[in-house]
């Protein structure tokens, strides 16, 4: 545990609320109390960029898509949709 | 919703209004409109390219005998990544795929002993150039590890960057149960990628 284990704010606590959907960014008193945190706090500063960096390189990794699908779907759609 | 009025409603809903009417040539539009979209979400869950394009037709199978359940309160794209959710976690329900995978649960959050290790950055070189082959294969094997469940999530929360309001509706879960997924979900992939990513001293 770092140094800021004793503040206000523990660093588990920014953490929880970095990783679980929340904004940081809003403009409340938790908000404006894990941005100070986050000031003075390298190692959830690290996390925390961590934890853009794994969303980042998710969201840049598309995939090619076959050059077949839309042969393969107009297939699908005659085989199982010709009796409908 | 009343279409009557063909002159204001935007080309999709002027083509999924003709495909609900029987239109094939409508319904062969929306197909081709949206079938890269289904196949890349498919992906991003499943990891795989033969079951994304078999999620791919099961989904627009399904999309062509359910059409007339869509009532356009949603967007178009909502229903569709809806329906391939589905098929996904049917998918893993029918042939077990998730054998391998790990189980979440409250012990894999965070822990306070653990805030030591996050004190190290990581490459902070763009994603792009980053995405070697290499590191991809690892992407991909990190993400099948999860289950499917949390899977779905991150990737609509945090890859299609749906609002977390909508990916709750859309699985049938509250807020709060889907933030909690997601946060599982992030950490889990975050420390599976720890020993690639972190800048070695």
């Amino acid at each position: 545990m770092n140094e800021h284990a004793n503040a206000a704010l523990h660093c588990v606590d920014v953490l929880k609320h970095v990783c679980g959907d929340n904004d940081i960014y809003n403009d409340t008193p938790l908000c404006r109390e894990i941005r100070k945190h986050l000031d003075h706090c390298p190692g959830c500063t690290n996390f925390l960029q961590s934890m853009n960096k794994t969303i980042e390189l998710y969201q840049h990794y598309h995939p090619n898509v076959p050059a077949d699908l839309h042969a393969k779907v107009v297939e699908a759609l005659r085989h199982r949709t010709q009796d409908k | 919703m009343d279409h009557s009025d063909n002159s204001v409603q935007d080309p999709e809903s002027k083509l999924i209004d003709l495909a609900k009417q029987g239109d094939g040539k409508a319904f062969g539009e929306l197909v081709k409109q949206f079938e890269d979209t289904v196949y890349s979400f498919a992906f991003k869950v499943c990891r795989d390219h033969e079951k994304a394009v078999e999620t791919a037709q099961d989904t627009f199978v399904n999309v062509y005998l359910k059409l007339n359940q869509f009532d356009g309160k949603s967007k178009f794209s909502t229903w569709l990544y809806s329906i391939v959710a589905n098929n996904c976690l049917m998918k893993r329900r029918k042939t077990k795929l998730e054998e391998s995978s790990v189980s979440i649960d409250e012990s894999s959050d965070i822990r306070v002993d653990d805030l030591v290790s996050y004190i190290v950055p990581w490459d902070p070189d763009p994603a792009e150039t980053l995405l070697t082959n290499e590191l991809k294969n690892v992407l991909d094997e990190a993400i099948k590890k999860l289950p499917m469940e949390y899977r779905v999530v991150f990737v609509m929360r945090d890859v299609e960057q749906m609002a977390g309001e909508e990916v709750a509706e859309v699985l049938g879960l509250s807020l709060p149960a889907m933030k909690s997924r997601l946060r599982r979900a992030r950490l889990f992939l975050r420390n599976e990628l720890r020993p690639y990513m972190e800048v070695k001293p």
